[in-house]
């Protein structure tokens, strides 16, 4: 049913105040439509999503919430006067729910991700764009979403089909939803090719102009929470930054990144233009901001612009008149700024809707981008009206790809200079080695937290020579989250950008250097890289090997913390370190937690005993021993403004950075590399314990503790991952 | 005393924040007590689990002994993520606890609800209680079936006895939920317990015992099991009633590169013949997947 709204409302302007019409849900419409008020001539139809309204999303990552009496429908001529075909009207699409669709490059087909009424999985389905001729490409326990056209004939989508046969698919950052990754497919349904992994969701892919694509990757590692957009070529290779990574963005989640343009960068490099949402990371249906994103040489250059400047970006009330987009479909020429927008007015946040006993209403307009005026193009009150696109032919890119060596089941990965980096500044002669660590979540069987600290699952692959140009190679496992470490003399960690990256098996990635400039030639010429010269060291063995066959430097791999560091403060640390406040070194701090109306003090105490927790609802309970809690702290985990901590409170460690942590610094270990020697040391200061006359701790028992620190700090690791209980 | 001093002390009522009162700016990822609350009242099993997840560092007491009863809640996701919640209270020692001793009584709604919770909070040390519990007819199906899912859950090969026992159940929902926790057992490869339930009467013991045969992908071409499973999963192409079985089957057969000269007539037919548009696409892509 079209909605009587359309007929009599009025123009509504951006920011401007709106005139509710009684009885109208939306009061955001022009009599005029959008048929002559933005929509190219050559814009004969188009075709959307009509959804029945959800609230279930509970991130901006979820893409499993299941409503039946979904449908694909063309709007011929795009209009309120428009006539309207369902083009799922089929018997076998009753009751179904699409979540994405694509229109190939002919514009001759569709492809869509559907649950059907007798399904437990989004699958992905074609028909002509008449409706016509319906197939099913995919099966199976998972799902299948997100669905592209690609060059050559193929669909790219995301999954939960796992790509590494016999392993189980991540988690995402809850430890409870199972991730989509990347995978490519033939229309046809044959020649299935999985991608590599992220820790966490991959989700919304675009394809630009150049043949790359575009998507939203949910970036975690450590205190880094966020949706932020990534490029890779259309063979799933060569996986890399676009935005909102490094302070550049405006918002924590930009989702649904559509192709506007192309231009010259200042460097005189043809970049792209994109047009996304930007949103915070839940409560407000994925939807906020329309963005206009220029992607510039790198994500240091970009440059965002918000084309509905008083939409909240966050997870706060959005008012009447304001509302929320959904998605912008750009329309016309580039520069006249025009898109296809699915907007909802007034509060459209969850909590708030809840409450009202209500949901959004999404409909389609035309967004003048340069005026900020909103044309109504169709909302019918039953559904939400999404993904609108037109229907007409494009050209059909030429699919870039990254050098692939045949016959190879590693993914080699090395920088030119590690050096170069536009992320951190790394002193000349300082970085030794480069530290590469697996990543994984809780699916390999581990209780639903690592620990205290918010790091993901980590192994260490083993660290590889920085080379005397800054060059480094290494041969790692395929398709599984990676993240690289430069570390110094003392083996410790001093520059890691916080994500995880991952390739394809024989994909060969060689950075320019630590995150450096995309518009820089990445140009490797024979003979003249020394890491390419030796070749890549090997650190690719079987996922049932890595884990520490002993607690070495050679050897460990994961850092349990019952068995690769209590042993060492039970031999050199808890004679003196064993919670009693009278002795030196044992700090002893009192939380008042206001919102449970309890204290606890902690005493420094590297003891091996269970610990109860009586502060904080995020605690360990019993479940962490005594040395854990005092060394990784509860300070993190007791959040803001709700308790209060008083006396001699010290941060001993700092996940992720053993350098910058207490308890490193009071150790003080000594230079690793390129041998052993005592007498330099990491920081200008005693080394703890010998200072006061105690046994100081080995080599390899400094290494533990400090990887165990970069690492994130964790408790857990594949090689205690079972727990207590 | 201690060699950490621990002292827990009520600091004094007015600091406790009831759920009546406005939350301050709490710690976590932007939940509140009202908002839980909220969540709760509205009754919606989205709204719940979305707003479990948020508060998943929150700082509420209270917010504990509201959640405590969702373990007992009707809908399955509702009491999973609640016993995931709670978990990450640090209730994990006492919750196990009490789920396991749920499994030595009668009731088996309260064992099913045992089961999920035990499941989702991964306890380890629970599969053989669960194991004992699952293959005890005491218990009607569901909460077998919870049980099996649970043992699938926590993932470990030790879960491996009962449910192989479980896929011989008389009921459907238990030899259904065996088969599908089976395949997640990490390390777990053989299909030849789901090659002998592929005929079973029952659709949806045949749907999973498709997936857990499709789950071996290129490893089934080793598998003694594997001309077994191509003539079942041929049969289920021409033969099975239900076209849900029949394109799963035709999709399982190239997940597992089933040799053409067994599948590959069955595939062809069905590529072309088949009443069903999406049997026939399927059976189409997975004859490209055939060895040879």
């Amino acid at each position: 049913m079209r909605k009587a709204a359309f007929v009599i409302g009025s123009l509504m302007v951006l920011g401007g105040g709106m005139t509710g019409t009684a009885g109208c849900k939306s009061s955001s419409s022009d009599s005029s439509t959008a048929g002559g008020a933005g929509l190219p001539q050559d814009v004969d139809s188009i075709v959307f999503l009509q959804r029945t309204a959800r609230m279930g999303t509970g991130n901006v990552f979820d893409y499993t919430d299941y409503k039946p009496g979904g449908r694909l429908v063309k709007l011929s001529p795009p209009s309120a006067d428009g006539k309207l075909v369902n083009l799922t009207a089929a018997p076998m699409f009753k009751d179904a729910d699409i979540m994405a669709w694509d229109l190939s490059f002919d514009a001759k087909t569709i492809v869509f991700s559907a649950r059907l009424a007798t399904a437990a999985n989004y699958h992905l389905f074609l028909i002509r764009t008449d409706g016509t001729e319906p197939r099913q490409i995919t099966e199976g326990p998972n799902h299948y979403v997100y669905p592209i056209f690609v060059p050559g004939q193929k669909v790219m989508f995301m999954s939960s089909k796992v790509v590494e046969e016999g392993a189980q698919q991540f988690r995402d950052e809850y430890e409870r939803a199972t991730t989509s990754q990347v995978g490519v497919i033939n229309m046809d349904g044959t020649n299935e090719v999985l991608g590599p992994r992220n820790a966490s969701h991959r989700v919304a892919p675009a394809l630009l102009e150049n043949g790359n694509v575009v998507y939203t990757e949910w970036r975690h590692l450590g205190s880094v929470n966020d949706g932020h957009l990534r490029v890779m070529n259309p063979d799933m290779t060569g996986m890399k930054e676009a935005f909102g990574g490094e302070g550049k963005g405006i918002t924590n989640s930009y989702l649904r990144a559509r192709f506007v343009g192309s231009y010259m960068s200042t460097s005189g490099k043809k970049t792209s233009r994109l047009v996304a949402i930007g949103t915070s990371r839940d409560r407000t249906l994925q939807s906020g901001k329309v963005l206009l994103i220029d992607l510039n040489d790198d994500e240091a250059t970009s440059k965002v612009t918000d084309l509905t400047p008083l939409v909240p970006g966050g997870k706060e009330r959005s008012e009447k008149g304001l509302g929320r987009y959904y998605d912008a479909e750009p329309i016309g020429p580039a520069a006249d700024l025009k898109f296809i927008v699915s907007w909802a007015d007034g509060p459209v946040q969850s909590e708030i809707l809840e409450e009202a006993k209500t949901t959004a209403n999404f409909g389609l307009y035309v967004l003048d981008g340069k005026t900020g005026k909103r044309f109504p193009i169709w909302d019918d009150p039953a559904y939400w009206e999404v993904g609108a696109r037109p229907v007409k032919p494009r050209v059909e890119p030429i699919a870039p790809q990254s050098p692939v060596a045949q016959n190879e089941k590693s993914f080699i990965l090395g920088a030119l200079n590690v050096y170069e980096s536009s992320v951190k500044k790394i002193e000349p002669g300082t970085a030794i080695k480069v530290r590469l660590l697996e990543g994984f979540s809780s699916e390999e069987g581990f209780p639903n937290m690592f620990g205290l600290t918010e790091f993901d699952g980590q192994s260490r692959y083993g660290e590889v020579p920085v080379l005397a140009d800054g060059s480094y190679a290494a041969k790692v496992p395929a398709n599984v989250p990676l993240h690289q470490q430069v570390i110094d003399k003392f083996g410790m960690a001093i520059a890691g950008e916080d994500i995880w990256i991952s390739g394809r098996p024989g994909e060969q990635r060689f950075c320019g250097g630590c995150h450096e400039n995309r518009s820089k030639n990445t140009e490797i010429k024979p003979g003249s890289i020394e890491a390419v010269q030796r070749g890549p060291v090997d650190l690719d063995v079987p996922r049932a090997q890595r884990q520490s066959l002993d607690f070495s430097y050679e050897k460990i791999r994961g850092v349990p913390w019952d068995l690769a560091l209590q042993p060492i403060f039970d031999a050199k640390c808890v004679s003196c370190h064993d919670g009693d406040a009278s002795k030196p070194g044992n700090n002893s701090y009192t939380i008042i937690d206001k919102t449970l109306g309890t204290m606890q003090t902690v005493t420094f105490d590297l003891g091996s005993q269970k610990m109860a927790i009586v502060v904080g609802e995020r605690s360990a309970g019993t479940e962490f021993p005594a040395s854990y809690i005092s060394v990784a702290g509860l300070g993190m985990e007791l959040g803001d403004n709700v308790v209060t901590i008083t006396g001699d409170y010290k941060e001993h460690m700092k996940p992720g950075e053993a350098r910058a942590s207490g308890i490193i610094k009071k150790l003080n270990p000594p230079q690793r590399f390129p041998d052993v020697n005592p007498l330099v040391r990491a920081f200008d200061k005693p080394h703890h314990p010998a200072d006061v006359g105690g046994t100081e701790l080995t080599p390899d028992e400094y290494y533990r503790l400090l990887l165990n620190i970069d690492m994130g700090g964790q408790y857990f690791f594949r090689e205690n991952k079972r727990g207590t209980y | 005393m201690n060699r950490t001093t621990l002292k827990n002390t009520v600091v004094s009522s007015a600091l406790f924040l009831g759920l009546g009162f406005a939350s301050p700016a709490l710690a976590g990822r932007g939940s509140s007590p009202g908002a839980i609350q909220r969540a709760i009242g509205s009754g919606s099993v989205e709204t719940i689990e979305a707003e479990l997840e948020r508060a998943e560092s929150l700082v509420c007491h209270a917010c504990v002994n509201l959640v405590l009863p969702l373990v007992d809640h009707e809908e399955t996701r509702v009491r999973k993520v609640a016993a995931w919640w709670l978990s990450r209270r640090g209730m994990r020692p006492e919750m196990s606890l009490q789920m396991v001793q749920r499994l030595s009584q009668p009731d088996s709604k309260l064992a099913r609800n045992a089961a999920d919770v035990l499941g989702e909070m991964r306890a380890y040390k629970s599969i053989k209680p669960l194991g004992a519990a699952l293959n005890n007819p005491i218990f009607n199906d569901e909460a077998r079936a919870a049980m099996a899912r649970a043992i699938g859950e926590i993932g470990d090969m030790e879960g491996l006895p009962p449910l192989s026992d479980a896929t011989k159940a008389p009921e459907p929902a238990v030899r259904a939920a065996a088969l599908e926790s089976l395949r997640k057992l990490r390390g777990y490869t053989d299909m030849s317990l789901a090659v002998t339930l592929l005929l079973d009467p029952d659709q949806n013991v045949r749907v999973e015992a498709i997936y857990s045969v499709a789950n071996a992908r290129s490893a089934a071409a080793g598998s003694a099991s594997a001309p077994d499973a191509a003539a079942r999963l041929s049969q289920l192409v021409t033969n099975d009633p239900s076209e849900l079985v029949r394109k799963k089957a035709a999709w399982a057969l190239g997940e597992i590169h089933a040799s053409a000269s067994i599948a590959g007539s069955a595939l062809e037919r069905a590529s072309t013949q088949d009443s069903s548009p999406f049997v026939k696409s399927l059976a189409y892509a997975a004859l490209a997947k055939l060895a040879p």
